[in-house]
């Protein structure tokens, strides 16, 4: 089964120099959280293992979705970031251990699930949106700076989605919508965070390399608040 | 006044707002440790305000004070953008982020509900032992006991205690992990249990005045985010070689 994982992340490095790897980098990639998710009869989404894999695909997934866009159709630079950095949380996933653990009867439930496949959706789509904004700075495309705006709305959507079923599951789960933990700290400054940028838009084209800037640090804060806190810091999402 | 008036609706303020409240809650993430972060899951957040010195709780005061001035801007900006273009725009390019902005002021205000008026007990009880809630509810714990993986195992996957009182009748209801059960706004959820020849139950009862204002808020707040997803999608790039 780890022969998939292997396969995706090969294929998703591979990718950054030929870019019809990548959709099969992908299938690899579906094919190993759907297998694992058979194994242990629900979504793989506990732990460091399961969840840094079902995010290096996610990221591929969206990744190849926001290559749809006319601007990056063609565009060999994308896809190489995208595929790296797809390829290098898939390496990371192997290095962490696979737990076949029972489900703790507190995230058997469908707003546990809900989200946190709508956070990893969130981080893919921060993490893209990085990517566009660096080719941004880099060849000023305008074009991008759009791409730019619709990943980050797209990716807040659903992290604001996440939050909303993360919400109705704790009211059920501990009795209240809000708990005041480093977690819930973080994912509230990452929340406003990129309530900021999608605001600094309002701005217009003189504040757009601070906009790129702010984009490209708002991944740094992503992977803060979902590896960096959960390894370092104490919370009820600690891994 | 229209100074005062620009000053209130400015997107600069707003920006830096948004900043400040990220830099303040990042503070407080490292500042929260130990019993005092225990704490303040513990009581209502306007108790643990008063019960901890500033030493302890600066970084939620200054949050809070950004905040409050955050939704000031809030609301301003939005009644500034629907008195300019109410008459002139569609609705669809106006109304979207006026509901985004209706569903944050609808959450920050049930949080403050809850802040001032929520309700967090602790409850160590025996099976066959009973308690009463704060509504004067008599509640007996007539059974506990635990959750095993239907595959074995000997850990349990939770706890599950058996609920009788008035309201229940005679048969009870069981809560379990992400099932509490609920009595006039208080909702009793079961925390863990100790087994035993007379197992213990750790329960927890909670109130949350600010729920159905939060669960409002994020309808509000979703229908805004999904309309604008849809005005936003319709917007094309330039055809390559115009930029």
């Amino acid at each position: 089964m780890k022969a998939l994982l292997l396969t995706f992340t090969a294929l998703s490095l591979c990718g950054a120099f030929n870019r019809w790897l990548t959709p099969i980098g992908l299938a690899a990639g579906l094919g190993y959280l759907g297998v694992r998710g058979w194994s242990l009869g629900r979504l793989p989404l506990v732990g460091p293992h399961d969840t840094i894999a079902f995010f290096a695909v996610s990221l591929t997934l969206m990744g190849l979705a926001t290559r749809l866009s006319p601007s990056l159709r063609k565009a060999g630079w994308f896809n190489a970031a995208a595929g790296i950095t797809a390829g290098l949380f898939g390496g990371l996933s192997l290095i962490f251990p696979v737990r076949d653990m029972p489900l703790p009867a507190i995230l058997d439930t469908l707003w546990f699930e809900l989200h946190v496949v709508l956070a990893f959706f969130a981080y893919a789509l921060f993490g893209v949106g990085a990517i566009v904004s660096g080719g941004w700075l880099a060849n000023r495309d305008r074009n991008l700076m759009d791409i730019q705006f619709k990943t980050a709305l797209a990716g807040w959507s659903f992290f604001s989605a996440s939050m909303i079923a993360g919400g109705i599951w704790g009211y059920y789960a501990w009795g209240t919508y809000w708990l005041w933990t480093a977690k819930e700290l973080w994912t509230a400054i990452l929340w406003l965070f990129y309530a900021l940028l999608l605001h600094l838009r309002l701005k217009g084209a003189k504040w757009e390399v601070l906009s790129a800037w702010v984009a490209i640090f708002g991944f740094v804060v992503t992977l803060f608040t979902y590896l960096g806190v959960s390894l370092l810091m104490k919370s009820s999402h600690s891994f | 006044m229209k100074k005062l008036w620009n000053l209130l609706i400015s997107l600069e303020i707003g920006l830096f707002l948004l900043a400040l409240v990220c830099v303040a809650m990042a503070a407080g993430s490292f500042a929260l440790t130990g019993e005092v972060a225990g704490a303040l899951n513990a009581m209502p957040l306007f108790s643990w305000l008063r019960e901890f010195p500033l030493s302890n709780t600066w970084w939620l005061w200054l949050t809070i004070i950004f905040l409050a001035l955050l939704v000031l801007n809030t609301l301003c900006c939005s009644a500034d953008s629907v008195i300019q273009r109410f008459s002139r725009a569609a609705v669809l390019a106006w109304l979207p982020p006026q509901l985004i902005h209706a569903g944050f002021l609808l959450i920050v205000l049930a949080h403050l509900l809850s802040s001032l008026w929520g309700f967090k007990g602790t409850i160590e009880i025996p099976e066959g032992g009973g308690f009463q809630m704060p509504d004067g509810t008599a509640v007996q714990v007539a059974r506990v006991g635990a959750i095993f993986s239907p595959g074995g195992g000997e850990m349990p996957l939770g706890y599950k205690a058996l609920l009788v009182s008035q309201q229940t009748g005679q048969g009870g209801v069981t809560i379990t992990p992400n099932h509490p059960w609920f009595s006039n706004g208080y909702g009793v959820y079961i925390k863990h249990a100790e087994p035993g020849q007379q197992p213990v139950a750790f329960l927890e009862v909670h109130r949350e005045p600010g729920a159905a204002l939060a669960l409002a808020g994020t309808v509000l707040f979703t229908l805004g985010n999904l309309a604008l997803l849809y005005t936003r999608s319709r917007s094309r790039e330039l055809p390559l070689g115009e930029s």
